[in-house]
């Protein structure tokens, strides 16, 4: 994936939907959507909620895409308005923690690929913090390059970098024996 | 180091996205198709059974024996024969062979060299590939049907399956 090639697709396929080119959406949806999903369904743990979200994340870019300031950073954009849906969500339901019960129904939906294993992804980012949770699952799954999770948090790019990799020697450290 | 655990974490969630999702195939279906597509193929081995009985070709065998015993000479001493918990009787005549069995019910199997009057009318069964001709009065059934030169005639009160399961016993142990 080039991401310096999806960021001025991505910004094009913008500019043409404020001027209310629909055809633009075609574009949004097929560089966006997986990415949202991911990202979303790594920290709601519940497919079809995570579908949902992703779908409310498109139609926010769809009402609030006057206020894309063009040659900006589409991503960032995005998923910071990913981000806020996601924890105005999980706020709602007060679903910040996944149960046991619930992940063993999920492990068994037929969505699943035969190389899921959410139970390795539940014990390995339930040992970070909210800040470390979101500089991982915004780089793995969101698929943004630190330059781009620094602008979504607001932080420095050094300091996404040192958190990841912190991050990234918890989960290590906490998951050895499955790795 | 990180790679990995990167890669393993990616793959950990690894989902069909819901657009992938519904084009996912339905198994069901291939199942569905492949058994119609089985039972289609096993049709084509399996002949179906139409059984005639016709009263009009009953032949009662203690007449028939009356008969045969005016015209030939009955072995004074039939022959006894023992297969496990069957016991055979053997009556051989000049052109005629009665072999007398009781499983359930008696079984008479009568075989002889003379052939039978049957008209071109009289329908016919398909009984393990082989013409026979069956017959039912007062709860006895017949089964009548040519066997090389001879005439097997086999006569049995019994119901109509173990009949029929009798007829195909007989067939395949070739009257040895």
């Amino acid at each position: 994936m080039n991401s310096w090639l999806d960021q001025v697709r991505l910004d094009h396929a913008l500019r043409k939907l404020q001027h209310e080119d629909k055809k633009a959406w075609g574009e949004i949806y097929q560089l966006l959507y997986p990415a949202i999903f991911r990202y979303t369904f790594s920290l709601v743990k519940d497919y079809y909620q995570a579908e949902d979200i992703t779908q409310e994340v498109f139609i926010r870019i769809e009402k609030y895409k006057k206020r894309y300031v063009p040659g900006t950073n589409v991503k960032a954009w995005v998923y910071q308005m990913t981000k806020n849906l996601i924890y105005t969500k999980l706020r709602q339901k007060k679903e910040l923690v996944i149960e046991e019960e619930k992940l063993d129904f999920l492990i068994h939906q037929e969505y699943l690929k035969p190389t899921t294993d959410l139970s390795f992804v539940n014990d390995a980012l339930n040992c970070l913090t909210e800040k470390e949770k979101q500089v991982v699952t915004l780089h793995l799954y969101g698929g943004l390059k630190h330059y781009e999770t620094a602008k979504v948090l607001h932080l420095p790019y050094s300091k996404v970098r040192s958190i990841y990799a912190y991050a990234l020697t918890k989960i290590r450290k906490k998951l050895g024996g499955k790795l | 180091m990180n790679r990995r655990l990167e890669k393993k974490l990616k793959k950990s969630l690894d989902v069909y996205l819901p657009n992938e999702y519904y084009k996912k195939k339905d198994m069901h279906f291939v199942y569905l198709y492949a058994s119609i597509f089985t039972l289609f193929g096993l049709s084509f081995f399996i002949q179906p059974i139409t059984l005639y009985f016709d009263s009009d070709l009953y032949l009662p065998v203690t007449a028939m024996r009356v008969d045969w015993h005016e015209e030939t000479t009955v072995d004074e001493h039939p022959i006894w024969h023992e297969d496990g918990k069957t016991k055979y009787q053997y009556q051989q005549n000049k052109d005629t062979l009665t072999i007398t069995y009781q499983k359930e019910n008696p079984v008479y199997l009568i075989i002889q060299k003379q052939e039978l009057p049957l008209s071109q009318e009289t329908k016919s069964s398909n009984i393990g590939g082989v013409t026979v001709y069956l017959a039912y009065q007062s709860d006895i059934y017949q089964a009548i049907w040519k066997q090389d030169e001879y005439t097997i005639i086999v006569q049995m009160n019994s119901n109509r399956n173990q009949f029929i399961q009798e007829i195909k016993y007989i067939m395949e142990e070739n009257l040895s």
